[in-house]
């Protein structure tokens, strides 16, 4: 199946739609011997260890000058990557810090389909210009790569489910105003597939409520005049349809079978958490599901610490909307029984505005959220969860002046992965943690971030370092304490 | 069908119908040895893998610079195409994003037959004609191939559904009307039978609701218009008669029971003729998986059983005779690696019922879409539902 580049083109003809045989840069050659490759379609595997993963990266000389030889077969990407991680801290680091926007050629497919804050976008060139006028607007960004879980190959695609911290300084003018002069630091999450140096489906939470709140905007106001933008008059997608497809009629939720698989199944214990937890509002089981000392990152800044205030927070939510049906729409992880899990959780959740909460008084409006959380997982209790979810659009839904016409954003794109039957792990490999150095230290919480109600979120004023306090390295003093874990 | 050297008196001759083979780029020769192709009273085979699909076509450097060698028999197709999905992505960028409309010339039949919104027309000049004036009121158009579910070989035709999302700016004038400067992004379906190089037969979607949304349009008011274009003298009455769901009182029919193993032709046949035809909403819930996925006309978007199911019920409550039938059907795939399907289907209804369409009218409505369904273990996961709303509405509203 393989082809020179120059192998193919014909004689050109006016009348003929001939390829035009442009000049290509040697690196992209393997990028052409792809046809063999079945994006989407097989067993995705989840990876065993850690052996590929942000724990390996150590400094920058390593990370971002000398990535070394390759050490997983990437057929069609660029020689110079060494495995997906490598793949994906590099190109993000050329494009968004390098500012070699243009780069996006290469990394994007010229269809992709990308999924934000503001609904289902299709192509390359969009990502392009947004990318131009987010660097505008902040030309110091820096996005520092906080956790990569990855599955999947070279034939089905990798699958990145990628957290960034990103900081930076708003002094140019951006989608929202001009410049604010203001310092910002937050958090997002993007999933991609790549497959032979492209991103062929993206889904990527900004956090832009972080963002617009730590700008100084009034959030509320913004998503009003947002979802106003949004509305179309007279559209025919215009009602809502339906109830939210959790119970049969007067029925109760459906149990789940017990897990068919011996010792700790990853993959169930999640969905059977999200499963009782949300669906079935068996909120108590937060208690068996996760640590005592559980730290929860949410979107806009939230930050729980302990399973009575992630209990709040849950039962908050299905407060505000006392139908909400949630699914889980893709899942992977890496790790072990001896290492811990890590794992990526791609969810939907779609519900009726009936109920109080900071989204104020209810509005009666038909709501979908989509969200990407990360867990970390010690002996089979959830110790971390990073959980965020498109806010800022379901505030537009919520805020805007459209009567009961429905803004709902497009943010339902999926790819055609949703529901493979996923590998089970294998066995537990050599390396441990001990091997990669981490700090071995009891955790010491700030008290500021402690204790804020979940009610409390838009007010938050997270300050810089108590943001750094929980980013770097807390995977690693997230580690469980033995009076927990006996 | 070589050309002997002639007498040059000959070929002066008026008298003579002789075909006129002058000026035949080379790459078209491959398209004179078509005589032996039987298109009809063949079996269409439906691919069992996505080795020739746009899952295989990564990168633009590949998709439409080095499509590589030919990978597949395509008698009749020039020699630059290396497969089926390489024809429909490259001459589709080639008349549409390269504005070199006169390759329809090539790769449309003179006698094409196109049925779109505005019902079914004949040849391939209205195809021209019609893709300048969308080029001229769209000249930044993108298409993406958003997925091509094909099926069928050189012998029989290759019939290709493809799902493209479409992006431009209306900086130009169009038919709807002046320019409004205003950015259109939605998706459509072209469902296509193409043999030797040309496409002889298009049922072609084109979303115009969702266009004319986005252009700031009131849509009932185009269509009112659109519709009111038509002398509806008794000639051109509407359809007649019952919608033949059932035999008079009788219940619908029974099918038989499935045999052997995962069939989706047999799968998706059973969902529209319980849950359409049957009036048996709740059979979404064995159907459909729980975060399915529904994609409509006029940039609807549903999420979830419950949503589909209302969106099924609201149609049918608008048309509570509403009767569907398949016309066409093929697919991708295989129970691994799952499917991907599409169903040509119509539905005949009467507006008796309250809904979107608004107050009944009593009016005879003739509806046809395409539908693109994602198989997984049994269930789907995604629907990409297109049909004719535009026309729908000017069918109900027109004057």
């Amino acid at each position: 199946m393989s082809e020179q580049p120059a192998a193919a083109p014909v004689e050109p003809s006016p009348t003929s739609a001939t390829p035009a045989s442009a000049y290509l840069p040697p690196e992209n050659a393997a990028r052409l011997d792809t046809h063999a490759l079945r994006y989407q379609t097989g067993p995705r595997r989840n990876p065993t260890d850690y052996s590929i993963s942000l724990r390996t990266k150590f400094g920058t000389d390593q990370q971002l000058l000398r990535p070394g030889p390759r050490r997983q077969s990437l057929r069609g990407f660029e020689p110079h990557y060494t495995d997906i991680i490598d793949f994906i801290v590099r190109a993000t680091h050329k494009v968004w810090e390098q500012k070699d926007v243009g780069y996006i050629y290469e990394l994007y497919s010229h269809r992709t389909p990308v999924t934000d804050d503001y609904g289902l976008n299709w192509g390359r060139d969009p990502v392009i210009a947004n990318t131009a006028q987010f660097i505008n607007a902040f030309p110091d960004i820096r996005l520092i790569a906080d956790e990569i879980i990855w599955a999947g190959d070279d034939e089905v695609g990798f699958y990145t489910s990628h957290r960034t911290v990103l900081k930076a300084t708003h002094t140019g003018f951006s989608q929202f105003g001009p410049p604010t002069g203001r310092r910002l630091q937050f958090w997002l999450i993007a999933n991609c597939v790549s497959v032979a140096n492209e991103i062929v489906l993206e889904h990527v939470i900004y956090n832009t409520t972080s963002m617009l709140q730590q700008m100084g905007y009034d959030l509320r106001a913004k998503a009003r005049e947002l979802g106003n933008q949004r509305l179309q008059a007279g559209a025919l997608n215009d009602p809502r349809f339906g109830e939210p497809a959790r119970l049969p009629g007067q029925g109760k939720p459906a149990h789940l079978p017990p897990s068919t698989q011996a010792g700790f199944d990853v993959e169930d214990f999640l969905r059977r958490t999200f499963h009782y937890v949300w669906n079935w509002r068996m909120v108590g089981r937060i208690g068996d599901a996760y640590a005592p000392n559980v730290r929860f990152y949410g979107v806009t800044d939230r930050a729980f610490y302990g399973v009575g205030e992630l209990q709040a927070f849950v039962l908050s939510m299905i407060a505000a909307f006392p139908d909400l049906v949630f699914a889980v729409d893709d899942l992977y992880w890496m790790g072990n029984d001896a290492e811990g899990y890590t794992t990526a959780t791609r969810w939907s959740l779609v519900g009726t505005h009936t109920g109080p909460g900071i989204y104020g008084a209810p509005t009666g409006r038909r709501v979908t959220m989509w969200g990407i959380t990360q867990h970390v997982i010690r002996n089979g209790r959830i110790t971390e969860e990073w959980m965020m979810f498109n806010e800022f659009d379901v505030l537009q839904q919520l805020y805007h002046e459209g009567g009961g016409v429905s803004c709902r954003s497009a943010a339902l794109a999926d790819g055609i992965h949703t529901l493979h039957a996923q590998l089970s792990t294998g066995p537990v490999p050599g390396r441990t943690r001990a091997s990669l150095g981490a700090p071995d230290r009891q955790v010491h919480r700030p008290a500021r971030l402690r204790g804020r109600p979940p009610t409390a979120a838009y007010g938050v004023d997270r300050t810089p370092d108590a943001a750094r306090d929980s980013h770097r390295g807390h995977r690693r003093q997230c580690r469980p304490a033995g009076r927990f874990h006996p | 069908m070589d050309n002997e050297p002639q007498d040059p008196r000959q070929s002066l001759s008026t008298t003579l119908a002789r075909p006129d083979a002058a000026g035949l780029p080379a790459e078209n020769r491959a398209r004179l040895e078509t005589h032996v192709l039987r298109p009809h009273g063949q079996p269409r085979l439906n691919p069992p893998d996505y080795s020739i699909s746009v899952r295989t076509k990564f990168g633009s450097d590949q998709l439409l610079h080095i499509p590589g060698q030919r990978r597949q028999s395509l008698r009749g197709f020039e020699d630059h195409y290396a497969d089926i999905i390489d024809f429909i992505v490259r001459a589709t960028h080639f008349v549409w994003e390269e504005k070199n409309v006169g390759y329809i010339y090539e790769f449309y039949g003179m006698e094409s037959k196109v049925q779109d919104d505005s019902g079914q027309q004949f040849g391939r000049e209205r195809v021209v004609a019609g893709t300048l004036q969308a080029i001229n009121a769209f000249p930044d158009f993108r298409g993406y191939a958003d997925e091509v579910v094909w099926a069928g070989d050189d012998e029989v035709g290759f019939t290709t559904s493809h799902r493209a999302v479409l992006r431009g700016t209306n900086t130009g004038y169009s038919a709807h009307g002046a320019p409004t400067g205003r950015k259109v992004h939605y998706w459509l379906i072209a469902e296509c039978w193409t043999i030797a190089n040309e496409i002889r037969e298009e049922w072609v979607l084109y979303n115009t609701s969702a266009q004319l949304q986005q252009l700031g349009y009131d849509v009932r008011a185009k269509a009112r218009e659109f519709g009111s274009q038509v002398q509806w003298d008794s000639v051109l009455a509407p359809r007649l008669g019952e919608p033949d769901r059932q035999l008079g009182h009788r219940k619908p029919e029974y099918l038989p029971a499935p045999t052997g193993g995962f069939d989706p032709g047999d799968f998706l046949r059973r969902v529209y003729h319980y849950i359409w035809n049957w009036r048996m909403f709740g059979k979404v819930r064995d159907a459909y998986a729980p975060n399915m996925r529904f994609f409509g006309p006029s940039d609807r978007q549903g999420y979830g059983r419950g949503e589909y199911q209302a969106f099924v019920i609201s149609l049918i409550s608008m048309f509570p005779d509403l009767m569907v039938t398949i016309d066409d059907q093929y697919w991708m795939g295989n129970e691994r690696e799952g499917f991907t399907t599409s169903t040509r289907w119509s539905m005949v209804g009467t507006h008796t019922g309250p809904g979107v369409y608004g107050q009944p009218t009593g009016r005879r409505v003739y509806i046809w879409g395409i539908t693109q369904h994602v198989i997984k273990d049994g269930k789907i996961t995604e629907e990409w539902m297109m049909f004719n709303e535009f026309e729908v509405l000017a069918q109900i509203l027109r004057e």
